[in-house]
């Protein structure tokens, strides 16, 4: 773009070339004198070149040789500023390409500006070029009157139009000032009526306390060093109006100088830059809170033990993870995650896989969830962990991935299990209580009610033979009594046994030693019997507890055999498939009705077949020991086959 | 009437039994009482009694928990050889346990749950409904 360029040594001229050219949009430098001009006119391309009225008629004489006859780049169209008084043009007018009269209007700039010469017509120009000065100047001098109202009004308009506070100021004297003007902003601003400031001058406002004092002694400081400077200057001020209303000021004092350099007046301006403030002091405020929870967040990323957060793309691919799942993969599944890699190509179990790509899916379709799930090398690590999954939403709301929180619940999980156990602890011993009840009403009550009813037969007997025959049977009541309370005692025992004692035991000398005590019985129903127990196998058990189990198992497969066959008892000691060492003893019995008697199988004193022997305790007694001893007890049978019980010993 | 009452005692408790039928036989001397271990032998008397064509017995307590055929197995067996019997039973126990009462109120024939011991002035009422 074209500029145009003034040499001329007054500045309030200069400033009025300023403001027209600014009005009119045009770029526009200013020289205050010849030194200068050359790098000037090297360093923009200026066309055109404004020779201001204060310059001498030497100096203007040498300027337009040094353009026309000097060797420059540019040969920018000269325009001279002519003043009221008559000056001899005829050795200047060969360098010049028009004129101007001084105080001009903005029409008549914008008149030369518009009239800038085609660039190649330029270099024709010379000294030999002719031109005529007097009808131009007599013209100018007609629209100049026309266009100084103009002007003024357009400067006027401004005033009372801008949203901008701007106040005039005139200089009285040393610290002196009196206020001249105020535009209608400055009274919409500072809520001060124009007549309440109009000649009044500044002590007047604090005296009629419009101002404070230390207001006003601060004002005229910034006045009076506009006026010694003779220099534009500009500051930041806080005003407190009348309600105590504080805001912030950005003020400019422009000073005004007669011909002599004394500065008589000054045009101020001032902008209300509160909310600005606000705003930037919020910003500033805003940077600090951002930059902190940067900070938070970075260490909650960079902290070992923090949580596990990680974020994946939607094909899986790691965007983002903490040094928590770093570990936790490399731990699990032994790899070094880097960002970019396919997370489900690093998940190493098959099922893991399958449920992770489930749930990756479920977030990537939008939904939010979290579930406790279980993950891990099979073996090794395997551990719980509560998973919160969120999508992930680009700004235009699109999923563009998900972030999933993970938090260790392994410690949780095995609260909660052993709360459970504790649970089924509790219910067992409930359940042995309840049974226990039922055996004291049942038992002790048939004995007693029996006895009670004998006496009342025992008074009302008559015959002494009578009589002998019930004592006979109280006698019997009596020891049956007894035979009861000691069974509920073993009962008791079993069931109140807080610290057993744990020894390495070898199987088959339990197994030898029932036999032995059994031998009877074998020999006399010549029983066959299997005992394909490993000669070494040993286990931690209580002593008194297997000998009993083992004792009333075999006993009870050799009291119900079956009444047509020989009796065949097998004994066998295997693992199960999760590992669980199980004795087994298998018979060719009687069986049991289990879809009849199923759930009473273990209660006390139930028993299924018609044998005299058959108390109902052993059952009993036996599944109390095995799940004392952190184990239970499982029985097939069928009637007319035999029967067979696994006693799972862990 | 030209044959005397009969009631039966089915109850796997020897002393219960002899007990029971001291008291009734004093109560009423012409009463005939048989007493059974077990559900089965119980059954077959009735079984053979049925053949004869002799009458069904007035009154049977019985006993739940028996170890071979229990009560309720009897009394299913009972009803499939007399399905609508004069008999009028009372079921006995030592314990109470709800889900057995609750069954005998399937059983038209079931007049009422005693709880072991009976005492003497409930038998004599029982004793009065057949005389």
């Amino acid at each position: 773009m074209p500029v145009s360029l003034l040499v001329e040594p007054d500045g309030v001229i200069v400033g009025q070339y300023a403001q027209c050219f600014a009005a009119l949009g045009e770029a526009f430098v200013s020289l205050p004198n010849e030194r200068g001009l050359a790098v000037q006119l090297a360093a923009c391309p200026v066309d055109l070149l404004f020779l201001g009225p204060s310059l001498s008629h030497r100096t203007v004489v040498e300027i337009c040789r040094q353009i026309r006859e000097g060797d420059h780049a540019a040969h920018p169209k000269i325009i001279l500023t002519l003043t009221g008084a008559t000056a001899d043009l005829t050795e200047v007018d060969p360098y010049i390409d028009d004129y101007i009269r001084y105080p001009f209007a903005q029409p008549e700039l914008k008149a030369r500006l518009r009239n800038r010469l085609p660039p190649t017509s330029i270099v024709a120009n010379g000294p030999g070029r002719a031109r005529l000065f007097s009808s131009p100047a007599l013209g100018n001098n007609i629209v100049t009157d026309d266009a100084l109202r103009l002007n003024e009004a357009f400067l006027n308009s401004i005033y009372e139009g801008i949203n901008l506070n701007v106040f005039i100021i005139e200089v009285v004297g040393e610290n002196d000032f009196v206020i001249s003007g105020a535009n209608p902003a400055h009274v919409k601003h500072t809520g001060l009526a124009a007549k309440d400031l109009l000649d009044k001058n500044i002590d007047d406002l604090a005296v009629q306390g419009l101002l404070t004092r230390e207001a006003a002694d601060n004002l005229k400081v910034k006045y009076q060093l506009c006026v010694t400077s003779g220099q534009t200057i500009e500051y930041e001020e806080t005003v407190v109006l009348h309600g105590g209303i504080t805001s912030r000021w950005l003020t400019h004092l422009a000073p005004v100088a007669d011909a002599q350099g004394k500065v008589f007046r000054i045009i101020g301006s001032s902008m209300d830059i509160t909310e600005l403030k606000e705003v930037e002091q919020h910003l500033i405020e805003s940077r600090w809170l951002l930059r902190q929870q940067n900070e938070l967040l970075q260490s909650i990323l960079d902290s070992p033990e923090g949580i596990i957060i990680f974020s994946l793309d939607t094909h899986y691919c790691y965007k983002a993870f903490t040094i928590s799942h770093q570990e936790t993969m490399k731990a699990i599944w032994g790899v070094d995650i880097k960002v970019g890699m396919n997370m489900l190509d690093l998940i190493k179990d098959a099922e893991d896989r399958r449920k992770a790509h489930h749930n990756f899916d479920r977030a990537l379709q939008g939904q939010q969830f979290a579930i406790d799930e279980e993950y891990g090398d099979n073996n090794l690590n395997r551990s719980f962990w509560e998973n919160r999954y969120s999508p992930m939403y680009s700004q235009q709301k699109e999923i563009v991935g998900l972030t999933v929180f993970v938090t260790d619940i392994l410690e949780r999980k095995n609260h909660e299990l052993a709360l459970s156990e504790s649970l089924n602890v509790v219910n067992h011993q409930n359940h042995r209580l309840l049974n226990f009840a039922y055996i004291v009403s049942h038992n002790l009550r048939s004995h007693t009610s029996n006895i009670t009813g004998l006496i009342d037969e025992l008074e009302a007997a008559t015959s002494e033979q009578e009589k002998a025959e019930l004592i006979q049977y109280l006698h019997q009541t009596s020891h049956l009594l007894n035979e009861t309370i000691q069974d509920l005692n073993d009962v008791v025992a079993v069931q109140t046994s807080k610290q057993l004692k744990i020894e390495k035991l070898y199987l088959s000398s339990y197994v030898s030693k029932a036999l032995l005590i059994l031998n009877e019985q074998i020999l006399t129903k010549k029983a066959i019997i299997h005992d394909n127990i490993p000669p070494q196998t040993a286990f931690s058990y209580n002593p008194s507890y297997l000998e009993s189990i083992v004792f009333n198992l075999l006993s009870n497969a050799l009291k119900y055999s079956h009444p047509d066959r020989q009796p065949e008892i097998s004994l066998n000691y295997f693992l199960d498939e999760t590992g669980v060492p199980v004795l087994q003893i298998c018979d060719n019995g009687q069986g049991i009705d289990l879809e009849k008697h199923g759930e009473n199988l273990y209660g006390m004193y139930k028993t299924f077949h018609n044998h005299p022997d058959a108390r109902g305790i052993g059952l009993f007694i036996t599944k109390n020991q095995v799940e004392a001893m952190g184990g239970n007890i499982k029985v097939e049978s069928t009637p007319g086959k035999g029967t067979t019980f696994n006693i799972y010993l862990t | 009437m030209n044959h005397s009452k009969s009631i039966f005692i089915v109850d796997d408790d020897r002393i219960y039994q002899l007990v029971m039928a001291k008291i009734m036989s004093r109560l009423d001397p012409s009463v005939q009482i048989n007493s059974y271990l077990d559900g089965s032998d119980a059954l077959e008397a009735i079984a053979g009694n049925l053949a004869k064509g002799a009458p069904l017995p007035e009154l049977i307590f019985l006993d739940i928990n028996m170890p071979n055929m229990d009560g309720w197995d009897f009394l299913d067996s009972f009803l499939g050889l007399a399905p609508e019997p004069t008999t009028r039973v009372y079921l006995t126990s030592s314990s109470v346990a709800f889900e057995d009462k609750h069954k005998a109120m399937l059983y038209p024939s079931i007049k009422q749950f005693l709880i072991k011991p009976i005492p003497k002035e409930t038998l004599i009422e029982v004793m009065k409904t057949i005389l």
